[in-house]
């Protein structure tokens, strides 16, 4: 009987921050908030491809210690205790399949701005918007499996969600990034 | 008091947004919160209204529930309180708040995943559009059983039954209730309206589906098909239009006179001056087509109401003057809201400057296409930022130029202006036409 591969950890090898790929967004991405473009350079030390969760799910910014969180998985911080979701409807990420032994960059687009929480009266959200800039380390978080995560038809979220954090395993990186100048 | 919506975020947007879900019957209002700055009560008077989308919307708002729930439209990015990424999504919760109690929030992402649009899936898996005034109903449905404590094990399942009727609404392609996922990307609109709310001329015809709403819309699709660039200045006027524009089109609903009157002064001049620019600038019209659109324009138009010039009526609105003693009553209770519209410049060029040309007296059809052509001339567009993207900002320009080719004269008058706006497009707009380069 065949025995299953053992999977060895994904690399995360570099990380480059460049201009953002205005890509082929429809006419409202002018008024977008400004990106900044991440290029994540990963290697699979596997001899199977790896599906790798490729679009970002989260991310935050810590200005004094200058880090960026980059998750690209599910696999986040829960909400607040003062908070009882009623309805986030998961996501089944987009993947990108990395060859056994190959390499493989991911490209993410990450705010210029975050919104951060401030103390406030009144009922409506109380936040700032702080700037995310001079990057000085990315905490990259990426999940990633030998099979494809993929939606089923009649799932509830509660079940793609538990499916979605428990589906392979996530590698955790903390790289100081190259820039490239706009 | 059940719903307020923030005034933080994009606020205007979920005003719109319920705005639609009303079917824009022109009931729906607003007003401040007594001790709470940062938010406003949106209001829904009159019966329940038969409709679907419209009567759910109608119980949310006038049902005293324990829970008060607050909309919040963000522009994609991190919700500051559930710490949650909402790009591409829409998400509820609740919240406890000390000395208030619960309330249900609603954050979604207006921003439409950065433009890149936000699809779902219908029956066959295929990606359909998920426009912003479906996404807050699928929300208010979560927040409505959420208020009631009525929450379903799967509650994505009436969420989506209760979305649907609102895609109906929209003729939209509907979504498979058994399929919760989605993400960025575009989809199929199945030929749908995506909620961009005429509100003045569905309180004026009476219906949002009536033929002139349709036509406006088709306008719109028809100028986004060619330019990009033109389909932003058209959304960004839609902003400024948001400003104003439902409390005119409340102020219609009660008033059978008024109705009327904008019926025949605005709407019908407005429709008939956007048909004949259409005619000119997006197509290759053969003269019989321009020549009745001409027709149709000069017909539409009125020098006067009830013996008052609507130019004189027009030019004093403009300038902030008093309306003339005796003016029409139903005109002149409207006044201080359409003043604000004056106020906005991408509206003031949109509408008004037509108005007050149609009010002018014409003597032939030469006159009436070169009164298009110095209107087309003068749009704001420099009020855009210009595509960063250089193969895009090419490509918009191009559309453009298409516009002008009934007259460029017009073509250069506007060049020259988007020149001193956007020195990084000088080639593109020489590329095309709207400029020449000094040894060029």
């Amino acid at each position: 009987m065949a025995r299953k591969p053992r999977k060895k950890k994904l690399k995360i090898t570099s990380a480059t921050i460049r201009p953002a790929d205005p890509g082929t967004a429809t006419e409202t991405a002018e008024d977008a908030p400004a990106q900044h473009g991440i290029a994540v350079d990963i290697d699979n030390p596997n001899d199977t491809p790896l599906h790798v969760w490729a679009s970002p799910r989260g991310y935050d910014f810590n200005s004094e210690t200058r880090v960026l969180t980059l998750y690209l998985t599910d696999n986040q911080p829960d909400p607040p205790a003062d908070i009882k979701m009623i309805s986030s409807h998961p996501r089944t990420p987009s993947q990108l399949v990395v060859d056994a032994n190959g390499k493989a960059t991911i490209d993410v687009q990450v705010p210029k701005t975050i919104r951060r929480r401030v103390a406030g009266e009144g009922l409506s959200l109380s936040f700032v918007e702080e700037p995310i800039e001079q990057i000085d380390r990315i905490d990259i978080h990426i999940q990633s499996a030998f099979e494809p995560m993929q939606y089923v038809v009649d799932e509830s979220p509660e079940d793609h969600h538990k499916r979605l954090r428990a589906h392979g395993d996530v590698v955790k990186t903390t790289i100081t990034p190259t820039q490239k100048q706009e | 008091m059940t719903i307020l919506y923030d005034q933080s975020g994009q606020s205007t947007t979920v005003f719109a947004n319920l705005y639609t879900i009303s079917h824009e019957d022109g009931n729906l209002g607003d007003a401040p919160v007594v001790g709470d700055a940062t938010a406003f009560q949106i209001i829904y008077t009159g019966a329940a209204p038969a409709a679907t989308t419209p009567a759910q919307l109608h119980n949310l708002v006038n049902t005293a529930f324990a829970k008060l729930i607050v909309i919040t439209a963000l522009n994609g990015g991190i919700d500051p309180y559930s710490g949650i990424d909402i790009t591409g999504n829409g998400i509820t919760y609740e919240q406890d708040i000390p000395d208030v109690g619960t309330i249900i929030r609603i954050v979604y992402d207006v921003g439409q995943c950065n433009g890149f649009g936000i699809a779902t899936f219908d029956v066959n898996g295929n990606p359909i559009t998920t426009p912003n005034p479906v996404i807050l109903y699928h929300e208010l449905s979560h927040a409505l059983r959420g208020a009631q404590n009525a929450l379903q094990p799967n509650d994505e399942i009436p969420a989506t039954q209760d979305e649907n009727d609102m895609r109906s609404h929209l003729g939209l392609c509907i979504r498979d209730v058994n399929n919760h996922d989605g993400g960025c990307g575009a989809g199929n609109t199945c030929g749908g309206s995506t909620g961009n709310g005429c509100f003045i001329v569905s309180a004026a015809t009476g219906s949002a589906q009536s033929g002139e709403v349709m036509a406006l819309r088709q306008l719109r699709d028809r100028v986004a098909d060619l330019s990009e660039l033109g389909a932003r200045l058209i959304d960004e006027i839609y902003g400024e239009y948001y400003q104003f524009s439902p409390d005119i089109a409340a102020g219609l609903e009660q008033n059978e006179f008024a109705r009327q009157i904008v019926l025949r002064t605005v709407v019908g001049p407005l429709l008939a001056w956007y048909s004949l620019a259409g005619v000119l600038a997006l197509g290759r019209s053969d003269q019989a087509t321009i020549d009745q659109a001409a027709r149709d324009y000069l017909d539409a138009c009125s020098g006067s109401l009830g013996g008052f010039s609507i130019n004189a009526l027009l030019e004093a609105l403009r300038a902030g003057d008093a309306m003339p003693a005796g003016a029409p009553k139903s005109l002149t209770d409207l006044v201080p809201k359409i003043r604000r519209a004056t106020q906005l410049p991408l509206v003031s060029w949109a509408i008004l400057d037509p108005l007050v040309r149609a009010s002018e007296p014409k003597t032939d059809q030469l006159s009436i296409i070169d009164d298009v052509a110095q209107w087309l001339a003068t749009a704001p567009l420099e009020a855009l930022a210009p595509p960063r993207n250089p193969q895009r900002l090419d490509q918009g320009l191009k559309g453009l130029a298409g516009f002008f080719n009934f007259e460029p004269k017009a073509r250069r008058q506007i060049g020259d202006r988007l020149a001193k706006a956007w020195p990084e497009a000088v080639e593109a707009l020489e590329r095309h036409g709207f400029i020449q380069q000094s040894g060029a």
